[in-house]
């Protein structure tokens, strides 16, 4: 909710526009993660993602790193999407 | 957190405890940072127009157009209706759970393995990719890996052969997508042995297996009935061994730089033709896949093989099934294939370039494949830029030019009374010329359907050449008439470019019936311009060229007893 408290006055636009660019993990209905470089959305939260990567597990839980499938550029549609993540490593206002 | 943050970009270095630092790299791995902002995204999207996008300015449609769309079982080859439900073990671990065999195989077991790996590869010829065919057989994938040696000597040959084709492919360059899928994905080809140490191996394994057909042969012949059986079992996999070990020779030959490997090409294809029928009449002898569910991508295989090994490796597109040929089909396909290497050999016997343009043209004609294409290609023009290996191009094409119109400035016997700008002229029109002429014959190594396009092309580049070759003409009339008005010369390098420009001309014509883009309304405005136009055309030029050759070897002939 970082970036949410920051601007309080942000539109929404807005707030999608600081993600662009930003890696971004979307869960899907089926069970997959995709993580990706957020590179476009929609009114219906489609989202286009940049040089994708496709796990089957969660990455990060237990057992042995998986090696991700990848994609390239994919599109998820927004019904399939379960969790949004972003990374918040860097913050986009004070560059 | 906001001031966590802070003090991080204030430092300039990303110290968030997630961060791992790698002490023997001094490399900070980064370590993502997730925030879920499911809530605030979905949101946020309300405030976005119907049919609006959110993007920034490097980003536009045709990108968006281009991506691959999920949960949609066309395009998503990772959805789960499209997985599959078996396991999917690679080569070592199928060896640990003793689901492979890599010793102690049985004949059947050989020659089965041998003929799924020929009908993979014949498949692969046809385009498709290596992922799918060649590497579904696990023992290629670590041939080292196997202790029974017929059949690690077979992979390492199996694996030369595919590298050798593949080079031979990649060199020619007159393969389209459609043709041929050159990616090898990472795949090791045996290059840690060498081809001769490969085929010296295979004759080691000729040779016991050879010794065990003359044991067999004894037990039969004591009236063994099941000797019998296992003696034929026994004479196909030392067919097999033969036949592989001839076609793995066979492309090392061909593959010398200055041709001579031809000549002991052209003997190997005779015998390895001949263990074709046996090989053909044994298929039956070989293991057979047990009866599994056949899906979309899945198929059932015997040990060794797995059709969806390397479906992490195939890139992201839509799925793509490939059918791998039946045995017979692909014994039969290899025969077609010697077949057709064969007849393209016969291009080393032209002594010019109109010679090797016409065993080009009749071979395109029975539309061939990409590996003979590509043979007769490098046959032509080897990787040294000489042709057949031996001669220079620019050599190459003056003898042709002389075939053609026997112009004095390039006679032999004129040579000494030339003078040093004349055989300039004609040495930088001769070099200028082999571009063009090159194309020409490299069109006609490409598919049927994608000449026309090249055809178009290519014209630009002959008009100009043709323009160059009218200059120096001119000039040498200018020469000749200065050195002897009484004998004129006719335009000899004008006439041979022109043979080609309309040699072109009518292939593009032409490829429209091929192609089927006439419509049966307009055929007779083409037979018009054909008639007419074209092949009016090229019969003026060649009789020219023929009233040419007897003047100019007249005049020859004249000038140089003159000058004795």
């Amino acid at each position: 909710m970082l970036q949410v408290q920051m601007c309080g006055a942000c539109t929404g636009k807005e707030l999608l526009q600081s993600w662009l660019n930003k890696s971004m993990k979307i869960k899907m209905t089926d069970g997959r993660t995709l993580i990706g470089l957020f590179l476009c959305t929609d009114k219906d939260r489609n989202v286009i993602l940049g040089s994708c990567e496709e796990y089957l597990k969660p990455p990060g839980e237990g057992g042995k790193k998986e090696e991700p499938r990848i994609l390239g550029l994919a599109m998820v549609p927004g019904h399939h999407i379960v969790s949004i993540q972003v990374d918040a490593l860097r913050d986009v206002k004070l560059l | 957190m906001s001031q966590e943050s802070s003090s991080n970009v204030q430092d300039g270095v990303q110290q968030s405890k997630d961060c791992s630092r790698d002490d023997k790299t001094a490399l900070y791995i980064p370590k993502y940072n997730w925030e879920c902002i499911t809530d605030v995204f979905v949101e946020a999207c309300k405030d976005l127009e119907l049919g609006e996008l959110l993007h920034d300015s490097t980003f536009g449609l045709f990108e968006a157009m281009s991506a691959i769309e999920m949960m949609d079982e066309k395009m998503d080859a990772g959805m789960m209706c499209n997985q599959t439900k078996r396991p999917v073990l690679d080569l070592h671990t199928s060896v640990d759970t003793g689901l492979v065999k890599v010793t102690g195989l049985t004949y059947p077991e050989l020659i089965g393995i041998m003929d799924s790996s020929l009908s993979c590869m014949v498949t692969w010829l046809e385009g498709h990719s290596l992922a799918q065919t060649v590497f579904t057989n696990l023992y290629l994938h670590d041939p080292h890996k196997v202790e029974d040696k017929p059949l690690r000597t077979f992979c390492l040959c199996m694996l030369k052969i595919v590298d050798l084709l593949r080079d031979r492919i990649n060199k020619a360059g007159v393969y389209e997508e459609e043709d041929f899928q050159p990616l090898t994905y990472g795949f090791k080809m045996g290059g840690d042995v060498t081809d001769v140490k490969v085929i010296s191996t295979m004759k080691e394994v000729e040779e016991d297996l050879n010794r065990a057909l003359r044991h067999l042969k004894g037990q039969v012949q004591e009236g063994n009935a099941e000797s019998t059986i296992e003696y034929q079992q026994c004479g196909a996999v030392c067919t097999r061994v033969k036949f592989f070990k001839g076609l793995l020779s066979m492309l090392v030959a061909l593959s010398k730089d200055k041709c001579e490997g031809v000549p002991q090409a052209k003997k190997l294809i005779s015998q390895i033709l001949e263990f074709i029928e046996p090989i053909r009449s044994t298929i039956s002898l070989g293991i057979v896949p047990e009866d599994r569910e056949i899906t979309k991508n899945d198929y059932p295989t015997i040990m060794g093989f797995d059709p969806l090994i390397n479906q992490r490796l195939l890139p992201p597109t839509f799925p793509r099934y490939t059918v791998i040929h039946t045995r017979e089909d692909a014994i039969s396909y290899v025969k077609k294939l010697l077949h057709r290497i064969d007849t393209a050999t016969a291009v080393l016997n032209a002594s010019n370039i109109q010679e090797v343009f016409e065993v080009f043209r009749e071979f395109s004609d029975t539309s061939p494949c990409v590996v003979s294409r590509s043979i007769l290609q490098l046959m032509f023009l080897p990787p040294s830029r000489k042709v057949f290996g031996v001669h220079t191009l620019t050599d190459f094409l003056k003898d042709s030019v002389r075939a053609f119109v026997m112009p004095p400035v390039l006679s032999p016997k004129a040579h000494t009374s030339i003078s040093v700008e004349v055989k300039q002229y004609v040495d930088s029109l001769m070099t200028r010329a082999v571009r063009p002429i090159c194309t020409v014959l490299q069109v006609l190594g490409h598919n049927r359907a994608r000449q026309r396009d090249k055809w178009a092309h290519l014209l630009d580049d002959l008009v100009t050449l043709q323009d160059e070759a009218d200059k120096v003409d001119g000039y040498l009339h200018q020469v000749q008439m200065k050195a002897d008005p009484s004998h004129q010369l006719g335009s000899s390098f004008g006439t041979w470019v022109l043979y080609y420009t309309i040699h072109v001309m009518l292939a593009y014509t032409l490829s429209g019936f091929e192609l089927e883009l006439y419509a049966p309304y307009e055929y007779h405005y083409v037979y018009w311009y054909l008639y007419e136009l074209l092949y009016s055309w090229m019969y003026s030029t060649i009789q020219r060229a023929e009233s040419f050759v007897i003047e100019h070897e007249a005049y020859i002939g004249e000038w140089y007893n003159n000058m004795s």
